[in-house]
């Protein structure tokens, strides 16, 4: 597998203290620099270069990544993209840019180099402002709704529309999320992440709250132009297509990232599962990006991907699953070797989806 | 076995809804089969709009972003911005 997708850690760090975070789970990454060291910065894009044309690649996207990405800093991102440019005529390959942020260090010059630089944003805001503040806030406890809400006004000021990144409040109200996005907000797209846990967590069921969302993104929100990334990659799997999300659906883990000291890894929420089901001894300094196929710990992560356990090889879901989100799998004791931690909630979800869609279906001569 | 499902529409044709239910109870494991293996010159279709847009769109590209927490804009642009946006305008220029 050539990869064709980094995530890069532009800074370690975050400006915000969210109850659910993935990333700070894993203390250890406190130890890595703060923001991508300039170092890194240089080796990578010259690795990058040597990818691009070795693999003859007609695209590459580099997903911009924190903690908080625009801690990173507007000057070293301004120069960062140009060098980008620079790889991208050097080599024929289209590097495609996205970030990844909370909104609240974004201003009007920031708006104005993301958009320059053709640097697709997504941006995390988690359903209304009640549901929002509950979770999102500032090292003073203090909620950042408002200031997220005004950065979704600055981008689109510009003529940027952002994806929308939700993370599921299982306890919560689908209702109010989708009254806050596609009512007020005005949101059409948008995703509704399943919390990140593993076998270690005692975790509520989700089937309650995706069930509900899925039945009034079916019967009202999908016939008003909404789509839920989820629900549709939940939908495409479970009518045979393939899902465009690894959160979903049976098949390889093809996420690489790269942290602020240039360590490579795969799949950057196994932090969740501590450092040591991540971390490799491959580092973008010494290393081509390819190499890190090699790292043991890379290996067992993208193997078990393939791999699923006895109790997945058995399910009617397997393909539409694939065993869910590969971090959910893990646990201390049988490391990957079991299902997801969602793993009932799951398999109601799909019989729920096969049991509203099956009645709609008909075959038709092409 | 799959040949028996064949002749419930052609191209363009919607069936009525008793057919379609009908062919649900009759054989819902062929419903899947075809799912599956997508086999040349037919194709599982939907009344329900944004499922048939599902059904009908392509896969994502293969050289697309599969991380959860990043929106693929190349994607987005084949995928949602023609199909669904679509319907969005056409709901929100009514209101």
């Amino acid at each position: 597998m050539v990869f064709r997708f980094l995530l890069v850690k532009l800074a370690a760090r975050c400006n915000i203290n969210c109850s659910y975070c993935y990333w700070f789970r894993d203390r250890s990454v406190y130890d890595l620099p703060k923001v991508l060291a300039p170092e890194v910065e240089t080796k990578l894009l010259e690795r990058l270069k040597t990818h691009c044309s070795r693999h003859r690649l007609a695209s590459f996207c580099v997903a911009f990544h924190g903690g908080e990405p625009l801690l990173f800093g507007k000057a070293r991102m301004r120069a960062l993209c140009a060098r980008l440019a620079e790889v991208e005529r050097e080599t024929g390959t289209r590097i495609r840019k996205s970030i990844t942020t909370n909104g609240l260090l974004l201003d009007r010059e920031w708006v104005e180099l993301l958009r320059e630089s053709g640097t697709s944003v997504t941006l995390s805001l988690d359903g209304s402002r009640a549901q929002h503040d509950a979770r999102r806030v500032d090292f003073r406890g203090e909620g950042t709704y408002e200031r997220v809400v005004a950065a979704l006004g600055l981008l689109r000021t510009a003529g940027i529309e952002p994806g929308i990144l939700a993370v599921c409040d299982p306890l919560g109200r689908p209702e109010e999320l989708l009254a806050a996005f596609a009512d007020r907000l005005g949101i059409r797209e948008f995703d509704v992440l399943v919390p990140d846990a593993t076998h270690e967590d005692r975790v509520p069921s989700i089937r309650a709250y995706f069930t509900r969302l899925f039945d009034l993104w079916l019967d009202e929100y999908s016939q008003r132009g909404v789509r839920i990334r989820f629900l549709d990659n939940l939908l495409r799997a479970s009518l045979g297509r393939e899902s465009s999300t690894e959160a979903i659906g049976y098949g390889p883990i093809s996420t690489l990232t790269m942290l602020s000291d240039g360590s490579l890894e795969p799949l950057d929420v196994l932090r969740i599962a501590g450092g040591a089901a991540a971390r490799s001894a491959y580092n973008v300094l010494e290393h081509e990006l390819q190499e890190v196929q090699h790292d043991p710990a890379w290996r067992e992560a993208h193997q078990a991907s393939l791999n699923l356990c006895a109790t997945c090889n058995a399910c009617e879901f397997h393909d539409a699953c694939g065993g869910g989100y590969l971090p959910s799998r893990w646990s201390a004791a049988r490391r990957y070797d079991n299902p997801s931690v969602y793993c009932e909630d799951l398999k109601g979800l799909f019989r729920h989806v096969w049991q509203r869609a099956a009645p709609t279906l008909y075959v038709a001569r092409q | 076995m799959l040949l028996g499902l064949l002749g419930i529409a052609g191209a363009g044709q919607v069936p009525a809804a008793h057919d379609a239910a009908a062919t649900q109870r009759s054989d819902e494991t062929t419903l899947k089969q075809l799912l599956k293996e997508r086999p040349a010159g037919v194709q599982v279709r939907s009344r329900h709009a944004a499922l048939d847009r599902l059904l009908t769109a392509g896969d994502p590209a293969a050289d697309s972003g599969h991380d959860k927490t990043v929106f693929d804009k190349e994607y987005d642009k084949a995928y949602n911005r023609e199909i669904y946006s679509k319907t969005y305008e056409k709901t929100y220029q009514k209101s």
